[in-house]
Parts: structure tokens; C-alpha cells; sequence
């Protein structure tokens, strides 16, 4: 049985975690997890559930896609490079 | 949430616990226990008096309790009190120790054509102490370092 490969998920949120000011364990205490599970996802060696997952944009205030992604996020610098040169 | 709960996982979660956080220690006391459980064996033959026995016990409970600190108690703690992550880690160390209690079943076995019936005891004893404890074992064992910034 040829199972797909569980691949971890590209992340924003230690740099949306620090934008806002907000400790690991700042944000546990907000989802309702331990301050170590945030640690595990930011390093991504956790893909967090569908349910922690909106938990977490809820919580960050931004949109699901905003934090997680199967393909590797662009740097901020170059997109707002971009948006300037544009 | 019970407080029964409550109390396990704050008491696995006090600050204290980092001591026996490190991957080093968590390591050493794994070995420390299963050499303890080995240790279990003379205890149980050498002598037919208890007190050999009475000595082992309270160290086997201590180090227990040190090994289920070092993992912050996922394998103790009640699954209402523990946040997804943990539960999923806890089911992975439950299964992997499933598929290694199979070997410590095989020797279970193999002790029964032991012709000392004290000694076929005492290796009996050490093998469900050692099955019973696996999966926090495994966990101790394998569980990756808390970075520090993880506070």
C-alpha cells in the first residue's frame, strides 16, 4: 500500500505570533493547547488539526491561508518590494 | 475537566519539571529504570524474605514518577486534559509500544520453561514491570529537546 507521505505545512506564525507581541505561551493560553505544541507547529514538526488550525487564525485574526501553506511562503521583503515597484 | 485531571497536569507541568527535561537526563533515567527492573530479579531470588523486594519498590515508584514527569505525564495525564499534539504523541508511543511489548510477550513465554518457579517469578515480574512502562519509556526515550524559547 502506497500511502501519500505526510508533508508539514509551510507556517507564518512564530512571525505573526511576534508582530503581535504575543509568547508561546500567550497564544496556547488564547487556543486552548500547551505553549509546547506552538513551538512544535512554528518548527513544523506538527500539522495541526483543521479545528486548531481556525483556532489559531482566530486567535491571530488573520485568514487560514495567512498562516498555512503546502507551498513555501515568498519573503514579506519581496512582496512588498513588489507591490512598490508595481 | 475532573480534578483528578487538573491535578495531574498541573503537577506534571510545574516548573520544576524542566530539570528533568533535558534529553540527557530524560535518556538516563530510562536506563536507570531498566536497569532497576534487571535489578528486580536478585531481589526477587537471592532471598526468600520480602525485604529485598520492600527496598526495590519505592525506588521503582521514584524513578517512575521522574520518567513520567520528563514527558510532562502525556501517558498519565486523562486525554480530556491533554491538548491534540500530546494526544497524538501519546498515541504513537502507545503503538510503539505495542509493537516492542509483542518481544517482552515472546519472553514471558520463553520464562515459562524455566525450571526455578522463584526465578521464573522474578523474570516474569521484571517483564510486565517493563511492559507496563513502555510507553512512557519510549517517550522518555525519544521525546525531542524543548527549545528554550518555547517559554
Amino acid at each position: 500500500m502506497g500511502g501519500k507521505e505526510k508533508v508539514p505545512f509551510h507556517n507564518r506564525l512564530a512571525m505573526l505570533r511576534a508582530e503581535r507581541g504575543l509568547s508561546r505561551k500567550d497564544l496556547a493560553e488564547q487556543t486552548g493547547i500547551h505553549y509546547q505544541t506552538i513551538g512544535y507547529i512554528e518548527r513544523r514538526e506538527y500539522n495541526p488539526t483543521l479545528d486548531l488550525a481556525f483556532r489559531l487564525a482566530k486567535a491571530l485574526d488573520v485568514s487560514l491561508d495567512a498562516i498555512f501553506s503546502p507551498e513555501p511562503f515568498t519573503l514579506l521583503s519581496s512582496d512588498v518590494l513588489a507591490d512598490r515597484s508595481s | 475537566m475532573s480534578s483528578y485531571g487538573n491535578y495531574l497536569k498541573n503537577l506534571f507541568n510545574e516548573p520544576a519539571v524542566e530539570r528533568v527535561q533535558s534529553r540527557r537526563i530524560r535518556r538516563l533515567l530510562v536506563l536507570a529504570q531498566l536497569a532497576w527492573i534487571v535489578a528486580a530479579v536478585p531481589a526477587v531470588t537471592m532471598t526468600e524474605h520480602p525485604w529485598p523486594l520492600l527496598l526495590w519498590l519505592p525506588v521503582f515508584v521514584l524513578l517512575t514518577g521522574r520518567l513520567n514527569m520528563s514527558v510532562r505525564g502525556i501517558t498519565e495525564i486523562p486525554t480530556s486534559h491533554l491538548d491534540e499534539m500530546q494526544i497524538a504523541r501519546r498515541n504513537h508511543f502507545a503503538h510503539r509500544a505495542h509493537q516492542v511489548g509483542n518481544l517482552v510477550v515472546l519472553g514471558l513465554i520463553a520464562a515459562a520453561f524455566i525450571d526455578d518457579v522463584r526465578l521464573m517469578l522474578a523474570v516474569w515480574f521484571a517483564a510486565w514491570m517493563t511492559y507496563f512502562g513502555l510507553p512512557t519509556l519510549l517517550a522518555a526515550w525519544s521525546w525531542p529537546d524543548e527549545s528554550p524559547e518555547d517559554e
